[in-house]
């Protein structure tokens, strides 16, 4: 049974279909030419046996379309993947967007979305991006490394730089005999090789006060302290 | 009397610290705050899920490194251990400065020491 009557209108066949008013409002607004069109035959057949099928095209794109309009978006990467509604105040969204789920599962595997959502409701608002980046970033170097983790990267980086202040001091050392060689010429010559040296921008600072400061350099740099070395750290790894 | 004593996992979680727990090794009941941080930072569960896929010669070892991830983010709750990494970049990046510095002192040094020699040469 075909129905062909100028009377039947799209909106009387979206409320046969259960659209709200609202709804319906929202289609003719991105939809102005179904406003006034009846349904013909060409497409009433299809309403009859298929009431839906004649809008499928249409219904594809509403929901994403509502959702938009009405301001909701598709779930967060946490949330798909805690199988969850994503609410407006979700705490991971911002930082889990849908589109990069890995990063999110890395996360959840090593620390647990409960552990991560708590440390993020301690931060203000405008640090949790660093945190996420952070927590990320370990996440990723403990799935590398299932054993050391972050504290592989961090145990060569101290070998480097025990090692650059070996060598400094080895340095310094020939600095300091280098200039020791150098004496014990008398007062007036060293005042002449110091004003000298002022003007050669190579050099900085080329006093006999300055092998002193530089050497002082190694000790102020030592405050990361090496792992092993600091007592805090070693009381707390082996009980 | 058994002088057997909980660990501190199970202290913390209290619950029956049995003889087969898998956490007892390496979070002795002499440092509770050992496990507090690691607790609060990976979850028990988590971390006796990631001993558990580890050999067990490397437990140890994995133990310490998460004890010290969770002490350094409860320390600098932002940037945690990756904030240790910037720190010591940072320190090798001032290092290789200085060295490179000191190295020009002492080519600058040597070639003084040279110069003064051809400077007054009275065959010139």
């Amino acid at each position: 049974m075909h129905i062909v009557c100028n009377a039947i209108t799209w909106s009387r066949v979206l409320r046969l279909c259960f659209f709200s008013e609202s709804t319906i409002k929202l289609i003719f607004h991105f939809f102005p030419l179904l406003k006034p069109l009846p349904v013909t035959a060409l497409n009433s057949h299809a309403l009859i046996h298929r009431p839906y099928c004649a809008l499928l095209p249409h219904l594809a794109v509403f929901p994403s379309l509502i959702r938009k309009v009405m301001g909701g978006n598709s779930p967060c990467a946490s949330c798909k993947l805690l199988r969850r509604r994503c609410t407006k105040d979700c705490i991971f969204a911002p930082y889990f967007p849908s589109d990069d789920p890995h990063k999110f599962a890395i996360v959840h595997k090593v620390f647990g979305a409960s552990n991560v959502s708590k440390m993020l409701q301690e931060l203000p608002a405008h640090q949790r991006a660093d945190a996420v980046s952070s927590l990320v970033y370990e996440a990723t170097a403990r799935m590398r490394d299932p054993v050391y983790g972050c504290v592989g990267a961090i145990s060569y980086l101290q070998n480097q730089v025990s090692q650059l202040q070996m060598q400094l001091a080895v340095a310094q050392t020939e600095i300091l005999c280098i200039q020791m060689q150098q004496e014990p010429p008398t007062l007036a010559s060293d005042q002449q090789m110091v004003d000298a040296d002022h003007n050669n921008p190579f050099v900085v600072n080329d006093n006999l006060g300055a092998v002193p400061q530089m050497m002082n350099f190694g000790s102020s740099s030592s405050s990361s302290g090496n792992i092993a070395q600091d007592p805090l750290k070693r009381e707390f790894l082996w009980a | 009397m058994s002088n057997f004593t909980r660990c501190a996992a199970c202290r913390y979680l209290r619950r029956r610290c049995c003889g087969d727990c898998t956490l007892a090794p390496f979070f002795p009941s002499t440092n509770p705050t050992r496990f507090a941080y690691v607790h609060r930072v990976f979850g028990a569960s988590n971390v006796a899920r990631m001993l558990q896929q580890i050999p067990a010669e490397q437990r140890r070892q994995a133990a310490d490194a998460i004890a010290l991830e969770a002490y350094w983010r409860v320390q600098d709750p932002v940037y945690g251990s990756v904030g240790v990494i910037s720190r010591l970049q940072r320190e090798i990046n001032a290092a290789q400065r200085e060295l490179a510095e000191t190295q020009a002192h002492i080519t600058l040094y040597a070639a003084r020491a040279q110069s003064p020699t051809t400077q007054f040469d009275p065959s010139i």
